[in-house]
């Protein structure tokens, strides 16, 4: 465990060269959040109801919100950086450590994202107890919203590995790489909740990872489910990351064979 | 003019041939592009199927106004969203002494030679989107108010160009200036709906002090309902004063550069 310790620092430590844009989202990410305000605010308005799919108005705000926190932990650019590694044969010298190639990179990230927690995820949330009306959820929930939000992180690393591993069979994978981030950020509610799909994409969405990344842990903080229903969807979210472990185990075996180490 | 033509003929021609060495990638990447300036018109249709939508604006109207944003933005990305990217890493590594010594003006340059040809995937799309309002809007091109669109829609693009040129300047003065890009496409967050959904405050700073409401809110009004010639005046002098500063800002940083790197 020490040496993955050491590589989780060194993510930390990259992170921490990075900070100037750490500190930037704390500017940018209100800013967002401002927009979806102002938009949901004249919809509740011009509607004239009080709930709308669900959600008041300010459970709305909070939706985003906390929308705005969970983007904060659940990213990954992995398999930009595994695509270099592929095409220019540096992999190689990751596979010469005493270190398995999927936990360096995952935990490298996690290194990342740890940073992310402590000077954006945790002062936004605070701001949005003091200036947006989000009200904190009972143990029971915030417990839930944690665990789910950490398999979040899970999944979304390892969807992003696995298109990663395309780049050996398909060498550049940026336009890949590009529709990653719009097609789940939709597909997992990140910019517009669930429920406000129809009832059919909500039947298909419970048999796909992505509603897992983000509507999931938000309605547990929100309290959107009874306790049995979370432990389920919770279980599911465990399914998932397991399925696809696996399926990264299968797609790295049958890949590596093609690896020359000369570049792919 | 015809020097400038000519450079911009052969930058493309050289972002073209570059993207053909990987043809399944930026088949991909088209693709990529597609889909994700379709995830907003596709937003809009959950928000109007599940409420009485955005207040005095139809669906159709709302579609209108998101393909103009995708063309007017679509623009920006294909001529100029490259060039601070490309002066950014160029003054960082002290290469950007070679752009000095090309036989044009530096700004003149950079505008003729920064193409992007993912923009070309969003222009695509947002006439695709504009199309399909006028046919369901029963628009007409035969029109002062096309005419006056098509004008805003230039003066939206010459307000991307200015703001790419302050983001540009500020390379010279902050080594951080990656930052300001996640400001400006943050900023842009604003222009992503119309003006009626926003409180006056924000709709006087995104007139007159950040003008990015050119992109599409004006545009998208004046054709459904004219604009008066005072109401044009009051929306294009903000972006050309806009543009001003940038390039007064560019020529200030042009002296204070030292070419030592950043």
């Amino acid at each position: 465990m020490r040496k993955y310790v050491g590589i989780i620092k060194s993510g930390f430590k990259v992170a921490i060269a990075y900070r100037f844009e750490f500190f930037v989202t704390l500017i940018t990410a209100p800013i967002s959040l401002i927009v979806f305000y102002f938009l949901w605010k004249s919809i509740f308005e011009y509607t004239g109801v009080g709930i709308l799919q669900g959600f008041t108005f300010t459970e709305m705000v909070s939706y985003y919100l906390l929308n705005l926190v969970v983007g904060f932990f659940t990213w990954s650019r992995i398999e930009r950086w595994m695509e270099e590694d592929i095409r220019y044969g540096h992999m190689i010298k990751d596979l010469l450590k005493p270190v398995n190639y999927f936990f360096q990179a995952f935990y490298f990230e996690l290194g990342l994202s740890a940073l992310g927690i402590v000077v954006q995820a945790i002062p936004f949330f605070i701001i949005g107890l003091v200036f947006f009306d989000l009200v904190m959820a009972s143990w029971i929930n915030i417990a839930f919203f944690v665990v789910s939000l950490l398999l979040a992180h899970i999944l979304y690393f390892l969807i992003s590995y696995i298109i990663g591993l395309t780049a050996f069979w398909f060498q550049r994978i940026e336009g890949l790489s590009r529709a990653k981030k719009p097609i789940i950020h939709f597909l997992s509610g990140g910019l517009i909740p669930l429920t406000f799909m129809p009832l059919m994409f909500q039947d298909i969405s419970k048999f796909l990872p992505f509603q897992y990344i983000r509507f999931i842990p938000i309605s547990f903080y929100l309290g959107k489910y009874e306790l049995n229903s979370m432990f389920t969807l919770l279980a599911i979210q465990v399914i998932w990351v397991l399925l696809l472990y696996t399926l990264a185990h299968v797609m790295w075996n049958n890949a590596f064979k093609k690896f020359a180490g000369a570049g792919a | 003019m015809k020097r400038n033509f000519k450079l911009l003929w052969k930058s493309w021609a050289l972002e073209i041939s570059s993207h053909m060495a990987y043809k399944t990638n930026f088949a991909i990447k088209m693709l990529a592009f597609i889909i994700m300036d379709m995830i907003g018109p596709l937003v809009a249709l959950l928000i109007y199927k599940n409420t009485a939508g955005i207040p005095g604006w139809t669906f159709e109207e709302f579609i209108l106004f998101t393909g103009t944003l995708t063309l007017v933005f679509g623009f920006g990305h294909a001529a100029v969203i490259m060039m601070p990217a490309r002066i950014i890493d160029d003054v960082r590594q002290g290469h950007f002494d070679k752009h000095l010594l090309r036989p044009f003006k530096s700004l003149t340059y950079f505008l003729f030679s920064s193409p992007d040809i993912d923009g070309v995937a969003e222009i695509t799309v947002g006439l695709i989107l504009v199309s399909w309002a006028f046919v369901k809007l029963g628009l007409t091109v035969f029109s002062w108010n096309f005419l006056i669109y098509i004008f805003l829609i230039i003066i939206g693009f010459i307000f991307q160009y200015a703001v790419m040129i302050m983001i540009s300047a500020l390379a010279f003065l902050f080594v951080k200036s990656w930052a300001l890009f996640d400001v400006f496409f943050t900023l842009t967050n604003f222009a992503r709906y119309p003006l009626t959904v926003y409180g006056g405050g924000i709709t006087f700073f995104l007139t007159f002090m950040f003008p990015i409401a050119i992109s599409a809110s004006y545009p998208a009004d004046a054709l459904l309902n004219g604009i008066s010639g005072f109401g044009i005046l009051k929306i294009v002098l903000p972006v050309f004063l806009f543009l001003f500063v940038s390039v007064w800002f560019w020529n200030m940083a042009m002296k204070k550069y030292s070419s030592a790197g950043g």
